[in-house]
């Protein structure tokens, strides 16, 4: 069975991808998998965090389990039955890519632009590294 | 402000009277007395040793101004046991500060190691009874550590910064002397203008400290905080793969440690930006002290109501007062890490009290039933 991976971080551009990765996972019958990056928290939040009762460890925990149950929603919406979900932490292309290589996933979804506009247009996109080394095919929704 | 929110919160007052009921053994032992009087005798005579510089830095610049020969070949000799004292007495505070913490965590280690290994209770803390009492490994070796050392330099940082202000209070308003100013035409006269001048010179850069680094001590207690998180779940990863025979850690172990190690991170990001910003306003300051002191000084120098020495002592005295009153803020990134390990050793103790309370409860049902 096709094991299809899609990327995501809650941002419009993701959503998309999801949404084009359940819709393609119906089509080929495959199995989906939802992932997402831990760890994106801003300087504000932080600050807030530190001068507040919260934990950063719960609040990271949340914010993941949030986006990651966004995706499945729209998933089960566009009609795929099973889902996984799965967090990982560290750097997102490198991350991305362990996880395909080690869940030998066929084809790998991500959209085109996510919330590091900055870091994109400095470092060079996510998608752009995933397109050029991943082992599978990418698809790269708009 | 908000700096200094995060020291006596009313939640802490439990955990810090905690931690000084199995510390303060030390401070009732005639050695701890000894060594207080001692560090309190090098700090006033430190000062005293100061001012002698501050009043040779006079002479030596006046006999500069002079261009006498003799007076310079003086100051030059007197120098040398100046100098010679004041490097004896910095040996002195460095033995008398570190003798003294050594034998605060000596006592207070033992303390909590006996209370930890009695009736095998490091093996019945894994059940984690207080949160927040997981690797007790390293409270008992780094937090005491850290809460011992820096309540000593601390205080003694403090007590010095008060009476070197008050002293050298007393240099620039001699020195000093009055000013006046004509801000609308009429005529002001300033008394002591150069203590006032240090007052709200070191109120400003107080002010910018506060404002640039006012998260500082939060972002450093959480930062500490999830670094122990971090290392606890690095230690449990270890000892539950241990005990199921050395196979791997499943998923959900694995996500734990990536998510603390995670939160370590980003609190370290955040402490670089803080540190970032503060250095703005630190090293401006070390840039701009002298200065100011030298600008302040410099109407009545070129009026020719001050000689060259009394300048350059007053500019010397200027930066020693901004300094001392700099003692806060210098400091609280030392007291937040300081506040930390207290509290940590602290939930230590008060988990060790718990399973010695259950201990006791357990031996009063066992007497009551045989």
């Amino acid at each position: 069975m096709q094991r299809i991976i899609v990327a995501t971080d809650g941002s419009p551009g993701a959503n998309r991808a999801v949404d084009a990765a359940a819709r393609l996972t119906k089509a080929l019958g495959g199995e989906l998998e939802i992932f997402t990056i831990g760890g994106s928290i801003s300087g504000a939040e932080l600050r807030k965090l530190a001068s507040a009762s919260g934990d950063l460890s719960e609040t990271l925990e949340t914010a993941a389990n949030k986006v990651l149950e966004q995706a499945r929603k729209r998933a089960l919406r566009a009609g795929v039955t099973a889902v996984k979900l799965e967090t990982g932490w560290g750097d997102p292309a490198e991350t991305i890519l362990n996880t395909v290589c080690r869940q030998k996933a066929g084809i790998l979804v991500v959209g085109r632009r996510g919330r590091g506009r900055l870091s994109g247009l400095l470092l060079g996109s996510v998608s752009q590294k995933l397109a050029s080394l991943a082992p599978c095919a990418v698809m790269v929704v708009p | 402000m908000r700096l200094f929110q995060h020291f006596p919160l009313h939640g802490d007052h439990p955990l810090t009277a905690r931690f000084w009921r199995s510390a303060s053994p030390f401070w009732r032992t005639g050695k701890a007395w000894g060594l207080a009087i001692f560090l309190v005798a090098i700090v006033l005579v430190q000062l005293l040793m100061q001012v002698l510089l501050n009043l040779w830095n006079r002479n030596f610049f006046n006999a500069l101004e002079r261009k006498d020969g003799y007076a310079l070949w003086f100051q030059a000799e007197l120098f040398v046991p100046l100098a010679a004292a004041s490097i004896l007495l910095a040996a002195a505070s460095v033995w008398g500060r570190m003798t003294a913490q050594r034998s605060w965590r000596e006592l207070t280690t033992r303390h909590v190691i006996e209370k930890w290994l009695e009736h095998d209770r490091f093996r019945h803390l894994n059940n984690h009874l207080v949160k927040g009492s997981e690797n007790p490994e390293y409270r008992i070796v780094v937090d005491i550590r850290v809460a011992t050392d820096a309540p000593i330099d601390l205080s003694l940082a403090l007590f010095s910064s008060i009476i070197t202000s008050i002293t050298f209070f007393v240099v620039l308003w001699t020195i000093g002397g009055s000013i006046t100013v004509a801000p609308f035409g009429w005529p002001v006269t300033i008394p002591g203008y150069l203590v006032f001048g240090v007052i709200i010179y070191s109120s400003l850069v107080s002010a910018l400290m506060v404002m640039f680094g006012q998260h500082m001590t939060g972002v450093i207690e959480r930062m500490n905080q999830s670094d122990a998180e971090f290392r606890a779940a690095a230690d449990a990863f270890r000892g539950e793969n241990d005990s199921a025979g050395g196979k791997s850690g499943d998923g959900e172990r694995r996500q734990t440690l990536q998510l603390k190690l995670q939160a370590t991170l980003l609190w370290w990001r955040e402490l670089l930006w803080q540190l970032v910003r503060t250095t703005f306003v630190s090293q401006g300051n070390i840039l701009f002290a002298p200065v100011v002191g030298w600008f302040l000084c410099a109407p009545k120098y070129l009026a020719g109501a001050m000689t060259l020495g009394e300048l350059t002592q007053a500019a010397a005295a200027f930066v020693v007062v901004q300094s001392a009153f700099n003692w806060l803020v210098d400091n609280y990134q030392r007291l937040a890490d300081w506040r930390s390990s207290v509290h940590r050793v602290a939930t230590l103790l008060l988990a060790l009290d718990e399973l010695e309370a259950k201990e006791h409860a357990n031996n009063n049902r066992r007497n009551a039933a045989g």
